[in-house]
C-alpha cells in the first residue's frame, strides 16, 4: 500500500495503481488533474508514495476541498509551506513595490509588512498595480484591497508613514526587506537604517531601472550576504528617460524571485 | 593608500582622510549612498567627520532614482 493525497485528503491505495484508475474511483468527473505540480500528466502514470494529486472540474472549486490546495497545486508543497511561514517587508508600494508585493502574495508568502506614505496618482497607473478608481487613495489601502481579491493566504500589515531610522523597527519580524523606493536619497537612507538597526535582515534593494534600456541589463549585484541590489546601477530618472511598466516590472520580478529563492534557501 | 571597498582592494594615489573625500574620489553623490566602515554604518551627516585609515574595510552602495 502507498499513501497519496487527493485535493488535500490522504488515501491508502495499492501500489502500481495508475492515476487514471485512481481518479475513476475517487473523482470520476474531473477534467483537470495536477500531479506533483505537473498539469495533465499521462493517466497511465503509476502513483508513488507521497504523490500529491489535485483534480477538479475546470473553473470550479469542488466541495470540501480547500482553496489553498488548489491554488498552490503548481508549486512544490514544501516550498509553499516555507513561503507561508515567512514574513517579508516592502518599503514603498510604487512601480517596484506593488509588483513585488503581488508576486509574493501569489507565491504564497504568509505575511507582508508594507509601508508607503503616498496616494495613488494618475501618473502611477502606467506601471503600478492600481486601478483608475483607486486614484486619490492611500497606496497601502489600495494594495491591501487588491491583494485581498487575489489571495486570502497572505496577512498584510500596512503603515502609512515615511520610513526613517527612527521607525525602521516596523520590519523587525521580517526575514527580508525589499527596498522599493523611487527617490535615491530615501533608498540610501533606508539601507543605512536597516544595516544600523536591523543588521541581521537581508535587504533586496534596487538601482538603475529607469528608461527603455535592454531587459538584459537588469541584473542582481550581491554586495554582501545581507545586501543585494537589482538594476543596471546607472539608469536614473531624468529628462526623456522615464519609467515604463515593462522594465520596472522586470526589476520587480527579479527582486521578488530573489526573495523567494532566499526564503527557500536556494540562494547561496 | 589602500582601502578595501566592497571586498576589493583599491589603491588611491592621493591620501584620503574622510568618507566625504573618498566618495568624491569615487565620484559618488554623497546623498545617494549607504556606507559601512569596518562593519559599522556611517550616516550621511557623519561623512565629513568620519576618518578613513589605511586598510579600512568599506561597503559602499550607491543609488540612482526610479521605482
Amino acid at each position: 500500500m502507498i499513501k497519496v493525497s487527493l485535493n488535500g485528503n490522504d488515501y491508502r491505495v495499492d501500489s502500481h495503481l495508475t492515476i487514471g484508475r485512481f481518479l475513476s474511483e475517487y473523482y470520476p468527473d474531473f477534467d483537470l488533474v495536477i500531479v506533483n505540480t505537473v498539469l495533465n500528466p499521462d493517466l497511465n502514470y503509476e502513483l508513488k508514495n507521497g504523490d500529491r494529486v489535485v483534480a477538479f472540474k475546470k473553473g470550479s472549486i469542488p466541495d470540501g476541498v480547500s482553496l489553498k490546495d488548489l491554488m498552490f497545486a503548481r508549486q512544490p508543497e514544501d516550498f509553499t509551506d516555507k513561503l507561508q511561514g515567512s514574513t517579508v517587508g516592502i518599503a514603498g508600494l510604487g512601480g517596484l513595490g506593488s509588483v513585488v508585493g503581488e508576486n509574493l502574495v501569489r507565491a504564497g508568502v504568509g505575511r507582508l509588512v508594507v509601508v508607503d506614505f503616498d496616494i495613488v496618482e494618475p501618473s502611477n497607473i502606467n506601471r503600478q498595480r492600481y486601478f483608475i478608481n483607486q486614484i486619490g487613495r492611500y497606496k497601502v489601502n489600495a494594495f491591501k484591497e487588491n491583494m485581498k481579491k487575489i489571495s486570502p493566504f497572505t496577512e498584510i500589515e500596512g503603515y502609512i508613514i515615511k520610513v526613517s531610522r527612527n521607525n525602521v523597527d516596523i520590519f523587525e519580524e521580517c526575514q527580508i526587506i525589499a527596498e522599493c523606493f523611487d527617490d535615491p536619497s530615501s533608498k540610501a537612507e533606508l539601507v543605512s537604517a536597516i544595516r544600523d538597526r536591523l543588521p541581521d535582515k537581508i535587504v533586496v534593494a534596487s538601482s538603475g531601472i529607469a528608461g527603455f534600456g535592454s531587459e538584459k541589463s537588469v541584473v542582481v549585484r550581491r554586495i554582501s550576504d545581507k545586501i543585494y541590489v537589482v538594476g543596471d546601477g546607472e539608469s536614473e530618472v531624468k529628462d526623456r528617460i522615464g519609467l515604463v511598466a515593462t522594465r520596472v516590472g522586470i526589476a520587480a520580478s527579479i527582486q521578488s524571485h530573489l526573495i523567494v529563492r532566499l526564503i527557500l534557501g536556494l540562494e547561496k | 593608500m589602500m582601502l578595501i571597498i566592497n571586498g576589493e582592494k583599491r589603491e588611491f594615489k592621493q591620501k584620503i582622510k574622510s568618507i566625504s573625500q573618498l566618495l568624491k574620489a569615487l565620484k559618488v553623490k554623497s546623498d545617494f549612498v549607504a556606507v559601512e566602515l569596518n562593519g559599522r554604518v556611517v550616516f550621511r551627516e557623519d561623512f565629513k567627520s568620519t576618518e578613513v585609515k589605511e586598510g579600512d574595510n568599506l561597503e559602499i552602495v550607491s543609488f540612482v532614482g526610479g521605482g
